[in-house]
């Protein structure tokens, strides 16, 4: 329990940090927020009546203050650009992620350690080192690079090879505008989601089984393996509760870090789709260089790598007794 | 030594090849690959065709007429330069505060190791945007917020190592005989720590050649008309119906330049390893 407190207080300083640093970040860049808003040839008492208006003029740690106090209330400010409380953008735009990430990290996982743990069984096999090839080409293969392969692919070259129209898969957003009859909807958005998915999905499965591999061969040289097949256990019940089991904890922790990678890789697929998502929101703001979204945008993707560490960080114990802490 | 296996070896001819046709390729070729000329006679032309002019053209042409070849290899030396840059700047300076915190126990570590998890939590690619978006966009720019954002899993894996071989034997033989500090980090210390470190330095490169491709493609990396392979690609996104070349001649280049860095550094990782374990 105390453990448990602990590692919430920890997380909870590292958001902190993380709030800390980007305030330094925003600060420390040229130009402000007033300057961004108004046309250059804006005079100068404009200029300073939009800074007192925004609180620019403030003392930076005032400034610092009243920024760390607003997020404590969940208040992320107003975008520069659309008037609107950051809040709510990232609250459209959420759940469009995460419906994105859910299912691509799901397929990640589960084809990741089915490929891996296939290639560990038959290492230096012809397959494992074409699987091992495929891996590492898809892996060097920039997301958004694969992504106008897919938009390609599903508009010239299905019109090339004369797929009817109804069969072809939709190259972008997330749904058709004149669908709006409820029954359709879902499915709408699955076929929608098809491509994105894929590009996630092959690029982090590839990934997972990189790793799964090593970790997988690592575990069967070890000896459990050999004490089990000494003892008589058979290859398959060895294989899965000596080799795979023990390889597992790490597997766990390795998905865990992959979620930053999901989230970099969905950037540039929402982008290339028009996938009205997280990514989708950060890189207008971006273009636009609307800084409270973009903050907005970051301190959230932050927390959602602190709490799945956290989680990783309770789980693996569970999973590996030996690496938990005695309390 | 273990023999490099065959993979190992093509990957590296290939890099080889690579960085010699990037330097030195643009100077056989003809053509300039920024200067346009009569654009409705020379755009677009498919792979292997020969122009008005008579020049022949391996990979086409681009929406200006420009060479996708010549274009291409001159990319290649700026997002080559950016990728090892920004991977061996992040590589020294994950060292250098890695094994500062492994050495000097209390708060120089706890402060650095602190910095280490801040910068971790947030999304690589998120923070370069973030950065990218405050300041100018440029090559500058771009390598020094590769090192600023990549130093951190290095530095952890040097204060693991460092701050084992502190408690060594000869680290302590060498403070019993009077060495200065500085000279036992430098004779005794950083020599036995530096293998992790340079064999993620590697790994790391593929990784930063990916990014600077990224972030060019979105427009805050490299500034066009300078060419990088990520701006090649945007620049092909527009023509992606009409001429699939554009944008596939870069991101094959990408592709192949990655996982041959991956290929090599993979196995350079595994020989480290093998030689700890020994």
């Amino acid at each position: 329990m105390a453990h448990l407190l602990r590692r919430f207080g920890i997380a909870l300083g590292l958001l902190w940090l993380v709030c800390t640093l980007t305030f330094a970040l925003v600060h420390s860049a040229p130009g402000d927020a007033a300057l961004l808003l108004l046309p250059p040839e804006a005079d100068a008492a404009t200029l300073e009546r939009l800074r007192a208006e925004l609180g620019l003029d403030a003392p930076l740690l005032r400034q610092y203050a009243r920024w760390i106090l607003n997020i404590a209330r969940g208040d992320l400010g107003t975008s520069l650009t659309t008037g609107l409380p950051v809040s709510a953008s990232i609250g459209v735009a959420l759940p469009v992620s995460l419906w994105l990430g859910a299912a691509s990290l799901t397929l990640t996982v589960v084809f990741g350690l089915l490929v891996g743990s296939a290639q560990a069984k038959r290492a230096g096999s012809v397959a494992d080192t074409w699987l091992t090839m495929l891996s590492t080409t898809l892996y060097a293969a920039p997301t958004f690079w694969l992504s106008l392969a897919c938009v390609a692919a599903v508009t010239v070259g299905a019109a090339e090879l004369g797929i009817p129209p109804a069969w072809r898969l939709p190259a972008f957003g997330l749904r058709d505008p004149g669908v709006l009859d409820l029954g359709a909807a879902p499915m709408d958005v699955l076929r929608h989601s098809i491509l994105p998915v894929f590009v996630l999905a092959a690029t982090g499965a590839a990934g997972v089984a990189r790793y799964a591999r090593s970790a997988i061969i690592e575990a069967s040289r070890g000896d459990s393996r050999r004490t089990a097949v000494a003892k008589g256990v058979s290859r398959r019940r060895a294989w899965r509760s000596h080799v795979v089991r023990v390889a597992l904890p790490s597997i766990v922790a390795l998905v865990a870090l992959s979620v930053p990678g999901i989230v970099a890789g969905s950037v540039f697929v929402e982008g290339v789709f028009a996938w009205p998502g997280m990514g989708k929101l950060l890189l207008s703001a971006v273009a636009q260089r609307d800084h409270p979204v973009i903050l907005g945008v970051t301190l959230l993707y932050a927390a959602a790598v602190i709490v799945t560490n956290l989680l990783t960080d309770l789980l693996v114990p569970l999973l590996d007794p030996r690496r938990a802490i005695s309390t | 030594m273990m023999r490099a296996p065959l993979r190992v070896m093509i990957a590296t001819g290939v890099l080889i090849i690579l960085v010699l046709a990037c330097a030195f390729g643009p100077t056989l070729l003809h053509g300039d690959p920024h200067s346009i000329g009569d654009v409705l006679a020379l755009r677009f032309r498919s792979p292997m065709s020969v122009d008005s002019t008579g020049s022949f053209h391996l990979f086409g042409t681009d929406a200006f007429g420009r060479d996708v070849l010549s274009r291409l290899l001159v990319a290649g030396r700026l997002s080559l330069l950016v990728g090892v840059a920004g991977a061996a700047m992040s590589g020294a300076l994950g060292t250098l505060l890695g094994a500062l915190a492994g050495w000097r126990a209390g708060w120089i570590d706890t402060t650095i190791t602190a910095a280490a998890d801040t910068l971790q939590a947030i999304p690589r690619l998120v923070l370069l945007l973030a950065c990218a978006a405050l300041w100018h966009p440029g090559v500058q720019t771009l390598v020094t917020v590769l090192a600023l954002t990549g130093w951190m899993g290095i530095a952890r894996l040097v204060r693991t190592e460092v701050s084992g071989l502190a408690r060594r034997d000869f680290v302590e033989s060498a403070r019993a005989l009077g060495s200065t500090q500085t000279r036992t980090l430098r004779r005794h210390v950083i020599p036995n720590a530096i293998a992790p470190a340079l064999v993620a330095t590697t790994l790391g490169i593929g990784n930063a050649i990916l990014l600077e491709s990224g972030l060019s493609f979105l427009g805050l990396g490299v500034q066009p008309p300078a060419p990088s392979w990520g701006n090649m690609i945007a620049g092909g996104r527009e023509y992606l119906v009409t001429a699939p070349w554009i944008a596939l001649a870069p991101g094959l280049a990408v592709v192949i330049t990655v996982t041959a860095a991956t290929l090599i550094g993979d196995w350079l990782q595994l020989r480290a390893a093998g030689r700890t374990t020994d």
